[in-house]
């Protein structure tokens, strides 16, 4: 079609049935005329074709799938949703609402229960399913987890583990149907266990609820978004039914917080669950046990043991061991008692880890809401930044001891506000200081996460934070490093260096040394924000820390020690993929692609030096120290572990 | 006139000198423009404008939309709701691209189809789909955007003896966004069941696969803030030398020398003091007597070659208007020069990206990825740069023989830093150079020339002003960042700021070429590629400040500084060369320097 035909067309169709016709051409017309009517057209079809495809980007566009369940899923918590409760013994449970769809619903649990679950349904079927778990440790240190599905028959139990004992309902348990109202009933029946080891039977019927309902302690629960109730009694036996158990349960559930409220009995024996509304619990943090340190450990007399390669895997009392693999994209930490942090491969839980010579076992994992996109170790508390601009604190048990609103990602770890005299006195040495991506750095009071003061930089922070000598050093996005007082949050000084790619800061140095994107190693004093020398940085910087007297710098092309008060080369060694060190050890731990070797920090000389078996192929490695051994934790989740040789003998 | 109204006056020669009239001539106006391009152009305009918002409102955009975040070797976050307009954004620049392709000289109409069909394929290649064997599938996505190219190549064909119409841009644009609406739809409806957001990870990787065509334009954009700075120090000593139209009145003519005397001699007050304070370190930008080797010998080279150029074109006067008004049409096409290797790389990469989705994995893909390798490696770099640097002083000459003024200075200039970039990367041990060493050097030469002509008693007013305006511009090659930094308070990130300041300075004033004509460009297609290539630089910027880190797709800001450092410094020390030329040329009539003018 030519131009002129198109446009005749289009003439046509907007001018209605009596436009002009093709032989309507042959009769003159003006060219006013017809550039006023082109014209017209022009403004209204070239915006509206415009819009048009915008606005159909628009519709088009789905993140997620219509919520499934039906009423019932009104009653379900969101993602990240922290519940309280008291049982009648006066053990306090503190429970974790984990929101998701598809196949990574399932891999939270046991192999021999998501094998189960995806033989029952078929892998099509478990990739679209919507699921609720709910992962709960009490103060007795039980932990259990309880996976929910939300679909077309409403909310169902579909599995349990952490327990004595553990189901597999199959078809899934019914709590609430879909269409859930006062006075319905339902029931359902079928095997509690893979193969009909245990069948279940349930009935159930749905009340209005009519308060009050109160805690043990006499506190009123307060109903909001209109609860309801319900009463049921659910039958386990085995396949003889020789043996039974009876559940008979009374719950309130009300809307975004499941049950708030339950009583009844099993097999007799009252049972009575009771939600309590902390904002924060009350655990005070303790001082984490410490374990022997790596860096610590290493003189020139060190000896490293062949390295090992751990596989991760969890233990359930009851379904028994379960390999874990996926990917570990976020960069790791340590405890102080030496366990490894991480966020698992979708990237919405923390997971901590026990080490030991054959296996990483998981201690728990905590599910803070959204995506994690950051995490860190500060005192006994693990804390991570997520998606959702919360800042999530979990005690050493795995319980969530506090939340805070952040007014933006926290994408640097964060980090402890240091020694008590340089945090401002004898309290709040364990205190959180975090650095949001808008600028915005805050301390936060390590027992209820509550801000103990804020500073805005005025420009977007850059990872990481670093403290040392009552000195919080940020930088940001307009090229400038700014020291804050730890303990009031007063800018102490600012200086203007250039985009920071790297920094460490060291208190016993008395400098802060940030690797510029420009290529530049710059050390300032602490103190006053004064340059104190600025070297060349050999290539494309991977990692920097503060040995003894030396600063140490890993790039591409190599790692060079400096003398951290004059900047002058110490020495220089192969480039690597890490180091690991501070200002206690006199000893550098240097990871290459294929050895991890021991090197003087005062000379560079290799002391020891230990082959590993494959190169790392991920594209990013995490390199640290757990405890008293020597971690390297590949993204692709490939994990291996050194120690010193003398460290074996001792214990 | 009374001495208040005089400053006022001064003020407004100021202001007219550095903003009102570089838009007024540089901006995009109605130079005969056919019917029908003003709806096309107000959708662009509405486009930029829509990204600068964006950048601007970033922040406040996070603030109150939920963020959605992936976590990779870095951490992408995202306000979800804001990817429909970003894919939105693209569409519209792909579509005056590819309209303004319908009506340009053949091989050009080839290149730019050429690239909007891999993208049209590659946008559909999202719509993914697997066949029952687990290989890759002929989808809808795929499918219909097979057909969209088909489509815009028979437009191509079947438009390019026509004239614009103003149907030609909703037509393309229907075209491609059909095709895109369709293939982004089907992914995200067929991976949101399960649980996984299409969204930021498709619009990442658009974004760092095509964010690469956005490479010179952030260049460019560097420059911007070098010709803001010299268009202000010329605007400010033209305001004082010039202080009105009519040359006042005696005694005000008489007060100019004196004004003059006493400005020179403060700025080159802060110059001296600032050159002290940097060589002892402790204040202000620092300086690194290393550095001032390599900076004198910049300068000196920079003398040879225009003494070379001046005998060539056996006329060694030329005047800074000369250079600045030759820099608006030759930096683009510099940066693109510098960053050649980007486009072959961005057509690897749709290619490898197709293929893939295609099923198409096996050698010739492997080979591709190992070529996308090559291209975008240090060598590649280095043999460009160098081969740029060589080009463009070559140029020069030719172009002075043809008697030229300012373009061969330029081109000499740009060439010669352009080789002093390629040190570092081929000599381990490389001499350095530095902005503070050379602003020192520019500060120190140009105090000396003062000094040569006062004791030859040869400075004169107008030579007084030549020498204040290089003084000044010895201090923009060493500040003139701070010029975006009101930009950055707004904004937190001084790397958006700079590419924000330098794409909204350049979209106001560099439109100088859509005011031409000619049968290769028509008036309509040179509208159309500028809007192009600025709601798209614009966009790919936006994508950034909206994931708060501006590498999310590409790293414009490291672009944007480094053609601030290469062009920028060159511009400047160009400027600077035709300052002193003019300082050292015999008087004139009136030869006062005039606010600089960048009209063509």
């Amino acid at each position: 079609m030519t131009g002129g035909s198109l446009r005749r067309t289009l003439t046509t169709v907007t001018s209605g049935s009596t436009g002009p016709t093709p032989a309507d051409d042959s009769v003159p017309r003006s060219p006013a005329e017809s550039h006023r009517r082109t014209g017209w057209l022009a403004w209204v079809a070239t915006p509206l074709v415009v819009l048009l495809v915008g606005g159909a980007l628009d519709a088009v566009d789905q993140s997620a799938p219509e919520v499934a369940g039906g009423y019932a899923a009104r009653y379900v918590p969101p993602d990240g949703h922290r519940s309280v409760s008291i049982d009648l013994t006066g053990a306090t449970t503190v429970a974790e609402a984990s929101r998701t769809v598809g196949v990574e619903g399932v891999l939270a649990a046991p192999t021999t229960v998501a094998a189960g679950l995806l033989a029952e349904a078929g892998v099509d079927e478990i990739a679209q399913a919507q699921w609720w778990r709910s992962s709960y440790v009490n103060d007795r240190g039980e932990r259990g987890s309880d996976l929910f599905q939300l679909s077309d028959e409403g909310v169902t139990q579909v599995a349990s583990w952490g327990g004595s004992v553990g189901f597999v309902f199959d078809p899934p348990l019914v709590l609430l149907p879909a269409t859930v109202q006062p006075g319905d009933t339902w029931s359902s029946t079928g095997d509690a266990l893979p193969g009909g080891g245990l069948t279940y039977s349930s009935t159930a019927t749905a009340r209005p609820v009519e308060g009050p309902f109160t805690d043990p302690d006499g506190r009123e629960i307060p109903l909001t978004g209109g609860c309801i109730g319900s009463e049921s009694e659910v039958v386990i036996a085995n396949a003889d039914a020789s043996l039974s158990t009876t559940v008979a349960r009374s719950a309130v559930w009300c809307p975004g917080r499941a049950v708030v409220w339950s009583s009844g009995t099993i097999d007799g024996e009252p049972i009575g669950t009771f939600e309590l509304r902390p904002e924060v619990l009350d655990i005070a943090p303790t001082d984490a046990a410490p374990t022997s340190r790596w860096s610590a450990m290493l003189d020139d007399a060190s000896r490293l043991l062949p390295g090992r390669t751990l596989p991760f895997q969890t233990t359930d009392p009851f379904f028994g061991e379960s390999e874990i693999s996926g990917r570990y994209p976020i960069p790791a930490s340590a405890t102080a008692d030496g366990r490894l942090v991480t966020v698992n491969d979708q990237g919405d839980d923390v997971q901590v880890w026990n080490l030991d010579r054959t296996d990483a076992s998981l201690a728990w994992l905590g599910h803070p809401g959204g995506t994690v996109v950051s995490v860190g170790v500060v005192g006994d508390r693990v804390v991570a930044g997520t998606a959702q601009r919360r800042v999530v604190a979990y005690d050493r048990d795995g319980r969530r001891v506090w939340s805070w609103g952040a007014d933006e990602l926290v994408l640097a770890p964060p980090v402890v506000a240091g020694d008590a005299a340089a945090a401002g006195g004898g309290a709040g040495a364990d205190d959180v200081i975090v650095a949001a991506r808008s600028g915005t750095v805050t301390r936060l009071d390590a027992a209820r996460g509550t801000p103990r003061w804020s500073q805005s930089l005025g420009a977007d922070a850059r990872s990481p934070v670093v403290v040392a000598s009552g000195r919080a050093v940020v930088a940001d996005e307009r090229d400038r490093l700014t020291a804050l007082d730890v303990a009031t949050g007063s800018i102490v000084w600012q200086s203007e260096v250039g985009i920071v790619a790297r920094m460490t800061a060291d208190a016993e140095s008395g400098v802060v040394v940030a690797v510029l994107q420009s290529g530049s190693l710059v050390a300032l004093d602490l103190q006053s924000g004064d340059e104190v020398w600025r070297a060349p940085m050999p290539g494309i910087p991977i990692d920097l820390i503060v040995v003894a007297d030396r600063v140490v710098a890993m790039a591409d092309d190599a790692t060079v020690a400096f003398d951290s008060q004059t900047g002058r080369v110490a020495w220089r060694a192969d480039s690597g993929v890490g180091l690991v060190g501070d200002s206690t050890s006199s000893v550098v731990t240097l990871v290459r692609d294929r050895s991890v070797e021991l090197r003087s920090s005062q000379s560079g000389d290799l002391i020891d030096e230990q082959l590993i078996e494959a190169a790392a192929a991920s594209a990013s490695v995490s390199v640290l120290a757990v405890g008293d051994a020597l971690v390297i934790l590949e993204s692709n989740g490939v994990l291996r572990r050194w120690e010193l040789r003398d460290a074996r003998v001792g214990q | 006139m009374k001495p208040i109204a005089r400053v006022g006056e001064g003020l407004v020669r100021f202001w007219r000198g550095l903003i009102v009239t570089p838009i007024r001539h540089g901006r995009l106006r109605d130079t005969g423009w056919p019917s029908g391009l003003r709806p096309v152009v107000v959708v662009g305009i509405v486009a930029f404008c829509l990204g600068v918002v964006i950048i601007v409102a970033a922040g406040a955009i996070r603030a109150i939309s939920p963020v959605s975040a992936s976590v990779g070797e870095s951490v992408l976050s995202l306000p979800r709701l804001m990817l429909p307009t970003i894919f939105w954004l693209v569409i519209v620049s792909l579509g005056l691209m590819q309209t303004a392709a319908l009506h340009t000289r053949r091989r050009t109409a080839v290149v730019l189809t050429f690239m909007t069909s891999l993208i049209v394929l590659f946008i559909g290649s999202l719509d993914l789909g697997t066949d029952d064997a687990g290989g890759a599938a002929v989808t809808p996505g795929k499918a219909v955007s097979v057909i969209a190219v088909l489509a815009l190549i028979a437009i191509v064909v079947l438009r390019r003896r026509s004239t614009f119409a103003w149907w030609e841009f909703p037509l393309v644009v229907a075209v491609i966004g059909v095709s895109s609406v369709l293939s982004l739809g089907r992914s995200a409806a067929q991976s949101a069941p399960y649980g996984i957001d299409f969204g930021p990870s498709s619009a990442s990787l658009v974004m760092s696969t095509l964010g690469q065509l956005a490479v010179p334009a952030a260049l460019a954009a560097g420059v911007a803030v070098a010709e803001f700075a010299i268009v202000a120090a010329m605007s400010a000593v033209a305001a004082v030398h010039r202080p009105s139209a009519d040359g006042g009145q005696p005694l005000a003519r008489r007060a100019i020398p004196v004004v003059l005397v006493v400005v020179f001699v403060l700025v080159a007050g802060w110059r001296i003091v600032e050159v002290v304070i940097g060589m002892a370190a402790e204040f202000g930008p620092e300086i690194t007597l290393t550095h001032i080797p390599l900076s004198v010998g910049i300068v000196a080279a920079m003398i040879g070659l225009w003494v070379l150029i001046g005998r060539v074109r056996r006329s060694r006067v030329v005047v800074a208007d000369d250079v600045l008004a030759q820099s608006d049409p030759v930096m683009l096409p510099i940066a693109a020069a510098l960053s050649i290797t980007l486009a072959p790389l961005v057509i690897t990469l749709l290619i490898v990206q197709i293929l893939s989705a295609w099923g198409g994995e096996g050698p010739v893909v492997d080979a591709l990825r190992a070529l996308a390798d090559l291209v975008r490696g240090t060598a590649a770099l280095v043999i460009v740069r160098s081969v740029v640097g060589v080009a463009l002083i070559v140029l020069a000459l030719v172009v002075a023989r043809r008697g030229t003024r300012g373009l061969p200075e330029l081109f000499a200039v740009v060439g010669l830093v352009t080789l002093v970039s390629v040190l570092p990367m081929v000599l381990t041990e490389a001499p350095l150079w530095s902005q503070s060493a050379l602003a020192s050097v520019i500060a120190l030469g140009t105090l000396v020339l003062a000094g040569v002509l006062a004791v030859r008693r040869v400075l004169t007013a107008r030579r007084l002003a030549l020498l204040t305006v290089a003084l000044l511009l010895s201090a923009a090659v060493v500040w003139r960042e701070l010029l975006s930094d009101p930009v950055s308070v707004i904004i937190g990130a001084g790397g958006v700021a700079l590419v924000l300041f330098g794409f909204v300075w350049g979209f106001v004033t560099d439109a100088d070429v859509t005011h031409g004509e000619s049968a290769a460009y028509p008036r309509a297609s040179r509208v159309m590629l500028f809007l192009a290539n600025a709601v798209f630089g614009i966009t790919v910027l936006a994508f950034g400040a909206l994931a708060r880190d501006i590498g999310a797709g590409i790293n414009l800001d490291g672009f944007a500084q480094f053609g601030d450092e290469l062009l920028g410094t060159a511009l400047i020390l160009a400027v600077v060369g035709a300052v002193w030329s003019s300082a050292l040329a015999p008087d004139s009539a009136d030869s006062r320097p005039a606010a600089p003018s960048v009209a063509p």
